[in-house]
């Protein structure tokens, strides 16, 4: 499991020409989810929430590849900067669906002649709904700031693609429903720690690689502690 | 493909080994003739003076130098041939030869062969009528059903690509600042030109 993203707007803006910046862009945004935070802020639509993240910037001469033109002062144009453009992009919450699924494939193998491996897992319906909320307010949010030309985006492409893979040895209080328990130990054999984004149930919105570091940290201790105690 | 890895991928052919085909074409573009003095190594020489033709009417000298006074369509040569697969080459060529067509019925000449207001005025139609690049942030497609891109969209993105991604025009007319050093998040801009990136 993973968020999904690849949802957001762009648009161009006019006017502050006489800026610059200098490191390729001016910072980086982020913008913290504020939907289903509490119950002034509940959505009817879908449960949890998404953030934003995405940056400004000044086109660059890459921009010629579409504009039409040609020509001397079609080039020259294209050495200075051009207009103050901005993406806001979201990343949203993606549920612990009970169906999804890895097993390996009866026939298929790989070049090493072990099967392959099928993943049957997908977004549905609450992610759905998520994306539209977060079309229709990124474009908002730039109408509201000034922008023009605001383009809105939508293009899920698959779990795994925004690059925060989650779950699939779930953290849970018994082993019909998990695989590991409180300590990211596997319920039936407690010399087995697993210590990546495995335990995960819900694929929060945000980066979740500090949130493995912690966890792998208490387990690790937890794990010292046990071998201390003679238990493992 | 996106620049960064153009850039990747054929920083070999960036890294300008032509330096002396360079200083041929500088002593030769005052000729107004697009013959060929360089030995393309997948285009034919007509194909290949169809491309030159192309890069210098989209990036022609100014105060700085034209496209194929530093070797853009060499590179476009080169990339083509080693970088492309066997559809996209075959593309490339089929659009030279449609461009021909066009001008034949239009201008009664070759691309390469008709004057610099025919050359500009048919490229400009083309540009009207390709689809413009698809939408991207951070390396991922926006557009889940881009639409198909076309011959002159893909060498205009090549000869731009080409052109300012190169050592001459990066060093020499954009900003160049190897050793950036300090981050400034909003600075006046004094008339100065794109960083170089």
């Amino acid at each position: 499991m993973d968020h999904h993203h690849n949802v957001g707007a762009l648009g161009s803006f006019e006017g502050l020409e006489d800026f610059y910046y200098k490191g390729r862009k001016p910072a980086g945004i982020f913008i913290p989810k504020y939907i289903n935070i509490d119950n002034n802020s509940r959505n009817p639509n879908f449960i949890r929430s998404f953030n934003y993240q995405g940056d400004s910037g000044r086109a660059n001469w890459s921009r010629g590849s579409s504009a039409v033109g040609v020509g001397a002062q079609f080039k020259d144009d294209l050495m200075k900067p051009g207009s103050w453009t901005m993406s806001i992009m979201g990343y949203g919450e993606t549920l612990p669906y009970h169906a999804n699924k890895v097993s390996l494939h009866p026939t298929l193998k790989d070049k090493w002649g072990l099967p392959q491996l099928v993943f049957d897992a997908g977004f549905k319906d609450n992610e759905w709904k998520m994306r539209i909320k977060m079309k229709e307010d990124a474009a908002e949010m730039l109408e509201r700031a000034g922008f023009k030309n605001i383009k809105t985006f939508d293009n899920p492409t698959g779990l795994g693609n925004s690059i925060h893979e989650m779950g699939t040895a779930r953290m849970g209080k018994s082993s019909k429903t998990s695989v590991l328990n409180e300590h990211n130990q596997i319920h039936t054999v407690p010399n087995v720690f697993i210590t990546d984004g495995s335990c995960m149930t819900s694929a929060n919105s945000v980066n979740p690689s500090l949130t493995y570091m912690a966890l792998t940290a208490r387990a690790a201790a937890f794990a010292v502690n046990e071998l201390k105690k003679n238990n493992l | 493909m996106n620049r960064r890895d153009y850039i990747k991928n054929t920083t070999f052919l960036v890294g300008y080994t032509v330096s002396v085909t360079l200083i041929a074409d500088l002593l030769a573009s005052c000729q107004s003739s697009s013959s060929l003095n360089w030995n393309p190594v997948f285009f034919n020489k007509h194909q290949a003076e169809t491309i030159s033709e192309i890069a210098d009417t989209i990036c022609p000298t100014t105060q700085s130098p034209g496209a194929k006074d530093i070797a853009i369509p060499q590179f476009i040569d080169r990339l083509v041939q080693q970088l492309f697969s066997k559809e996209d080459q075959a593309m490339f060529i089929h659009g030279i030869e449609e461009l021909d067509k066009i001008c034949n019925k239009k201008y009664s000449k070759d691309f390469k062969d008709c004057n610099k207001k025919n050359k500009e005025e048919m490229l400009i139609e083309l540009d009207k009528m390709s689809a413009p690049l698809p939408l991207t942030m951070w390396g991922k497609p926006l557009e889940a059903h881009p639409k198909q891109l076309t011959f002159y969209r893909r060498i205009k993105t090549l000869v731009l690509t080409g052109y300012f991604t190169s050592e001459k025009i990066g060093k020499e007319y954009l900003a160049y600042d190897p050793v950036p050093g300090k981050f400034i998040a909003c600075m006046p801009l004094h008339n100065q030109n794109s960083w170089t990136e």
